[in-house]
């Protein structure tokens, strides 16, 4: 209920600032797909032939001051592939303070940003969620407060968090008494060069010790994520490593993303683009890993009027060989539009 | 794993052929720029015909991140690029080098029946943050004050903002307006208005206020009397080379120098 309440709080703090202060920024973002599913075990088997929208965004952003802009996003998330509805999420209602005393440093507080890995500026290359995301080792949004911030001539980023540790999506009585911290860095030596990596750390018996006694089972997790990526002209490669340890089960595995945008080569708004996930959940386990590849293209021809094309072809393959292969063809629609107020 | 190589290089080929990337220099940004970066571009193509330069305006703000997305050669700023640019270009595998072409004065101006013709650094931040808000407060007649402001995009609205505001929030009223012309046209309709435009676009229909006791001009720029001085940017991703350093180094020849000095602006030389 008290989660609910600040929740409530913040929305209406920031519906009213964005009414009575300065510039407000206001977007919207839907996804429309379609998805053919086939799984093959002996032969073909189509299982899925839907038109859905798993997603869209609701965003105002209002500027009060210089110094202090607000966030919220409203996350509407189809329920079941748009089969059983759709649900209205918070996703961000945030207060972000700017020009404090260290250069370039901001402190975010509310319902935040995880600044882990690459969940928090993930541009959807493919129309897959981004690895830590999908394998739900964080959440792209906790509530907590965060101070982060560039280093001097563009030499890289940095944030530190502190955040409740469960993800936009609990509240009440799933979150705990103890507190998630993150350290998150990213450095770039040479322009193009992205290297970097994060730590989130709770351990839930910081603050209620007894919780050892009841034999909890998530008393201590510990997920890291180490990144490389290179951006150049036409190419842009990302490799991320991810690891994520409750108590002794270790989960581990990597993503990498190749792209060529041939709008930089050639005068058409293509982008090709490919994906190799590896997973495995937990190490010392077996059959419970996939791998799975991803390669499609993104049509940017109305990429200026806010709509992005997405056609891709992905199979997964599992561990466990008595699971068939399942293999998606999806073209989805991505369009926003957003605009300013004065 | 080679099959699919092998197609991404095929469909790459085919790319190349059907569609060849052009020699075309594009550019984008400033309103301020603008007219410089059209002139230029016109001169530039006259002479060398088979470039052609495509100059689109949008704002400062809209020109830097163009170069950032790999949208365009040369993104034209009347602010300089901020950090967390520098840091996204960075990232992007932009190497943002700054070129910059002619200096600038804000300039304050008004409707040419006000009687008002010099001003203070602190009542322009009075009345743009909404403290005063008659002309007479300070002289002028009975007539409320109309605040006339660029828009947020603008590099033109950043530089007000940091040299005059500092910070402070603008009137709510204020009207924020996407271009030096659209500032120009309403001040010239409106007795009780007051709004700032580069040097270039300062014209009869409008009254030019001393700021501080001087003029905006070349010479109290060169001198540095004129309090809301700025510099105007091309920037470019690394070090301007074939056909963009061929157009940059005409603007900064003497020719290009004589069109900024054409176009209202103040040349570096």
């Amino acid at each position: 209920m008290k989660s609910k309440r600040i929740t409530l709080f913040l929305l209406l703090s920031l519906l009213f600032l964005s009414l009575v202060g300065g510039e407000t920024k206001y977007g919207f973002e839907i996804w429309s797909r379609y998805q053919a599913t086939f799984e093959n075990e002996n032969e073909f088997l189509l299982t899925k032939n839907q038109i859905y929208s798993p997603r869209g965004y609701f965003t105002v952003e209002p500027k009060l001051s210089d110094n202090i802009k607000g966030r919220f996003t409203l996350d509407f998330v189809s329920l079941k592939d748009g089969v059983e509805g759709a649900s209205v999420r918070l996703k961000y209602a945030y207060l972000d303070f700017s020009n404090l005393p260290i250069k370039s440093s901001n402190i975010n507080f509310g319902l935040i940003k995880n600044y882990f890995g690459t969940i928090y500026d993930y541009e959807y290359p493919v129309y897959e969620t981004e690895l830590s995301d999908k394998e739900k080792v964080v959440n792209s949004a906790d509530y907590g407060v965060s101070f982060n911030g560039l280093l001097p001539a563009g030499f890289g980023f940095y944030a530190f968090s502190v955040m409740n540790g469960e993800g936009y999506k609990k509240t009440d009585s799933s979150v705990d008494l103890n507190p998630a911290f993150l350290v998150n860095l990213r450095l770039i030596p040479v322009t193009g060069l992205t290297v970097g990596g994060s730590v989130l750390y709770e351990d839930k018996t910081l603050l209620s010790p007894e919780s050892v006694d009841s034999m909890i089972s998530d008393s201590l997790r510990m997920a890291y994520v180490g990144l490389v990526k290179y951006n150049f002209n036409f190419l842009s490669l990302s490799f991320e490593y991810l690891s994520n340890k409750i108590d002794s089960v270790i989960g581990a595995g990597y993503s990498v993303i190749g792209l060529i945008d041939a709008k930089r080569i050639a005068d058409i708004p293509l982008e090709l683009v490919a994906r190799y996930d590896s997973w495995d959940k937990n190490l010392d386990a077996t059959f419970d890993g996939y791998k799975r590849i991803i390669a499609g293209t993104n049509m940017n021809f109305f990429k200026d009027n806010g709509v992005i094309m997405q056609l891709s072809y992905d199979r997964t393959m599992y561990e466990d060989t008595t699971k068939a292969d399942v293999n998606n063809v999806i073209f989805q629609m991505k369009w926003k539009f957003s605009n300013t107020l004065q | 794993m080679k099959k699919i190589l092998t197609l991404i290089l095929s469909i790459l080929t085919v790319f190349l052929f059907v569609f060849p990337k052009t020699n075309d220099i594009t550019m984008s940004g400033s309103t301020t720029v603008f007219p410089i970066a059209q002139k230029a571009s016109e001169v530039f193509m006259d002479k060398n015909p088979s470039i052609n330069i495509t100059v689109r305006g949008g704002g400062s703000g809209v020109g830097i991140s163009n170069l950032i997305e790999g949208k365009v050669d040369i993104a034209n700023s009347s602010r300089k690029i901020k950090e967390k640019e520098i840091y996204q270009a960075k990232e992007n595998g932009v190497n943002v080098f700054e070129t910059v072409i002619a200096n600038d004065a804000l300039s304050m101006v008004v409707h040419p029946s006000n009687p008002v013709s010099d001003i203070s650094l602190k009542t322009l931040k009075d009345i743009y943050t909404g403290k005063i808000k008659n002309w007479k407060e300070i002289g002028g007649k009975d007539m409320s004050i109309v605040v006339v402001s660029r828009d947020v995009s603008s590099g033109t609205f950043e530089v007000f903002n940091e040299k005059i505001l500092e910070g402070a929030k603008y009137r709510e009223d204020a009207l924020l307006l996407a271009s030096n012309n659209a500032v120009l046209s309403t001040v010239k309709d409106t007795p009780g208005a007051i709004g700032y435009i580069g040097l270039g676009f300062v014209n009869e229909s409008v009254k030019a206020l001393k700021v501080e006791g001087v003029y905006p001009s070349k010479e109290s720029v060169n001198n540095k009397t004129y309090k809301i001085a700025r510099s105007l940017y091309l920037y470019t991703n690394g070090k301007p080379k074939g056909n963009i350093g061929k157009f940059i180094d005409f603007i900064l020849s003497d020719e290009g120098q004589k069109i900024v000095e054409e176009t209202g602006y103040i040349p570096l030389r």
